[in-house]
């Protein structure tokens, strides 16, 4: 098996089966722009993702790499987010910090598969919660003037019940 | 980010977007952009089936009512319509970036409906069916109508408003302060007067170039002036339309006062009525006492009359085993009529057909067999045969009653006395009913 090293961004160094590197779209379009040789010792930098969050997405996509290539998008179809595999759910039980740079991983390495798991993830997080515990839940600020908010809000009661 | 935001936000429903858009200006912006998108998105699904569903409907209008595509055609169409009725409301401001698709259930209800329509099964009645689409397309639309259509109108006239200040701020500007370079030059060139003439190129291409400005500045305000008169046009109309309706508003305000007096006055009518309908109700209630005292009173009197003549019957009778039976008919034909209807329920076995036939036998009813010299043991009753009648005439005349005595010897004087007796007994009794006969009879003539 053809083999592939990967080098994070804290210069740590990983050596995989090429199969499993080519999870990612972005590898795979760099081995098959650029050819490789069967005795490349150079390893190809990641500078955006860390060891840590490396080692994560090569655990994922080792436990994925026989999974069939996941289907375009289709404008149409609605996504669900309750189809989260029992595996996935128990590998995405992590800080919520790890799930970002997770979900910036996959999206830099074009993981299709990591990256929609990981946003259901988030989107579950989401649902069903009011605005303020969203804010809570994400540390996030309420950056909307007093007038803004009331706009929003007047937008948004055209189907509230009288 | 955004991009990771969008893309879980794809997998929601719509009306669920609602919530998070609250969550700061970010959060907001995408989704009002989902929002926006997911319309579009709809639209051309929607253009897509009803493409797909016209092609497989017969060309002649008559021939589609009956094919079995036509309920997917109606729901289609009428799909259509709503679509179309929230494109026009929405989209311009859409495009201008003032709003994004507000109604998200709709967009959600309308999915459901083109769900259904794609599905395999058959779909419900179009009316069943888009009910909900209906309601909620047409609140959306009304809500829009009335608060957020007057903000975007207002940030609409702010911008152009802007926009034609500093176009027109600009060329004044520029205006003036080619004005103040001319004054200076002149100036200058006044003060040069004595050396050279007055700068004729100068002053001709100025002029050339004020006049330019100056066209341009007509044509600016030839257009500003069109649409202040449009604008001045439109609030007119406008100010004829409140107008009309003010006067309308008052016309029904007027009705509706109307109404009201007359339904006041109805009230009124129907209250009296009911006063008077009790007040007519209360006296037919003592109309009928009255007619139960007086029923009652007639048949006490009519007993008393009966008693008082069988009493008279059978007092000489008592003894007239031997007496002639000529007498009888004679006294028998004056009572016998009135006997028959007015008997009370103690008489009710009392046949007076039968009476009638055998004129033989006396006429006494049953009950009256007893006759009053007999001492009455059973417990006093109401009846007739408890009363009692003072006719001492009668007494007196069965006291010294010639006929038990004389019957042999004197036969027709007896025959006379008897009747003389019966007829002054009889005269003494219609004479003393006569009056409350009257009366009886005048109160139920009344009634």
């Amino acid at each position: 098996m053809p083999r592939i090293k990967l080098q994070s961004s804290d210069n740590e160094i990983f050596d995989i089966e090429v199969e499993i590197a080519k999870c990612s779209v972005t590898i795979k379009t760099m081995l098959e722009d650029l050819g490789m040789d069967d005795e490349e010792e150079e390893a190809v930098p990641l500078p955006n993702v860390n060891s840590a969050i490396l080692r994560k997405v090569l655990q994922w996509a080792t436990f994925h790499k026989d999974d069939p290539p996941p289907p375009e998008d289709d404008e149409n179809k609605e996504k669900r987010t309750d189809d989260i595999s029992s595996w996935d759910a128990d590998f995405l039980k992590v800080d919520q910090g790890t799930l970002f740079e997770l979900i910036l991983a996959a999206n830099y390495l074009d993981i299709k598969g990591l990256l929609d798991v990981t946003c259901k993830t988030v989107a579950n997080m989401i649902k069903g919660k009011a605005p303020e515990e969203i804010r809570k839940t994400f540390n996030i600020k309420n950056d909307f003037t007093a007038s803004e908010e009331d706009q929003v809000r007047k937008e948004n009661e055209w189907c509230e019940e009288k | 980010m955004r991009e990771i935001t969008q893309s879980h936000k794809c997998d929601k429903k719509r009306e669920e977007i609602i919530l998070p858009q609250k969550v700061c200006k970010k959060f907001n912006e995408i989704g009002g952009n989902l929002l926006s998108r997911g319309f579009y998105q709809l639209e051309k699904r929607h253009v897509a089936i009803y493409k797909r569903v016209k092609s497989g409907l017969p060309r002649r209008e008559s021939e589609r009512k009956s094919h079995p595509l036509a309920r997917y055609n109606d729901i289609l169409q009428a799909v259509e319509t709503r679509l179309s009725m929230m494109n026009m409301t929405y989209l311009r401001y859409i495009e201008n970036g003032q709003i994004c698709f507000i109604p998200g259930k709709v967009l959600d209800e309308t999915k459901r409906i083109l769900d259904l329509v794609q599905g395999d099964g058959t779909p419900p009645r179009a009316h069943v069916l888009l009910q909900e689409l209906r309601d909620l397309s047409s609140m959306a639309i009304e809500h829009f109508d009335e608060h957020i259509l007057p903000k975007c109108r207002d940030e609409i006239q702010k911008k152009t408003g802007i926009q034609i200040f500093r176009n027109s701020e600009f060329h004044y500007l520029q205006f003036a302060a080619q004005l103040q370079r001319e004054l200076l030059e002149r100036t200058t060139s006044a003060r040069m007067v004595l050396h050279e003439p007055l700068g004729q190129p100068f002053s001709f291409e100025k002029m050339l170039k004020l006049k330019r400005i100056s066209k341009d500045h007509k044509y600016r305000i030839t257009y500003l002036t069109q649409n202040t008169q449009r604008l001045n046009l439109k609030l007119r109309r406008q100010n004829n339309k409140l107008r009309l309706q003010s006067a309308k508003l008052r016309e029904h305000e007027h009705k509706h006062q109307e109404q009201e007096r007359k339904l006041q006055e109805q009230n009124t009518k129907i209250l009296e009525q009911d006063a008077a309908l009790s007040d007519i109700k209360k006296h037919m209630e003592e109309w009928d006492q009255k007619y139960k005292d007086l029923t009652a009173e007639l048949v006490r009197a009519r007993e008393e009359i009966l008693l008082k003549t069988s009493s008279s019957q059978s007092s000489p009778n008592l003894n007239s085993s031997t007496q002639p039976r000529t007498f009888l008919p004679q006294f028998k034909s004056n009572i016998k009529p009135r006997r028959t209807y007015i008997l009370p329920k103690s008489y009710q076995t009392y046949d007076p057909d039968r009476k009638r036939k055998s004129s033989l036998s006396p006429e006494t009813p049953i009950k009256r067999s007893r006759s009053p010299n007999i001492p009455i043991k059973a417990k006093p009753r109401k009846s007739i045969q408890n009363l009692k009648f003072n006719i001492p005439d009668l007494e007196g005349f069965q006291a010294t009653d010639p006929i038990s005595t004389n019957v042999e010897t004197c036969p027709e004087t007896v025959v006379k006395e008897k009747t003389k007796f019966v007829s002054s007994f009889f005269d003494k009794l219609l004479h003393t009913n006569n009056t409350r006969k009257r009366k009886i009879t005048e109160d139920i003539d009344l009634k």
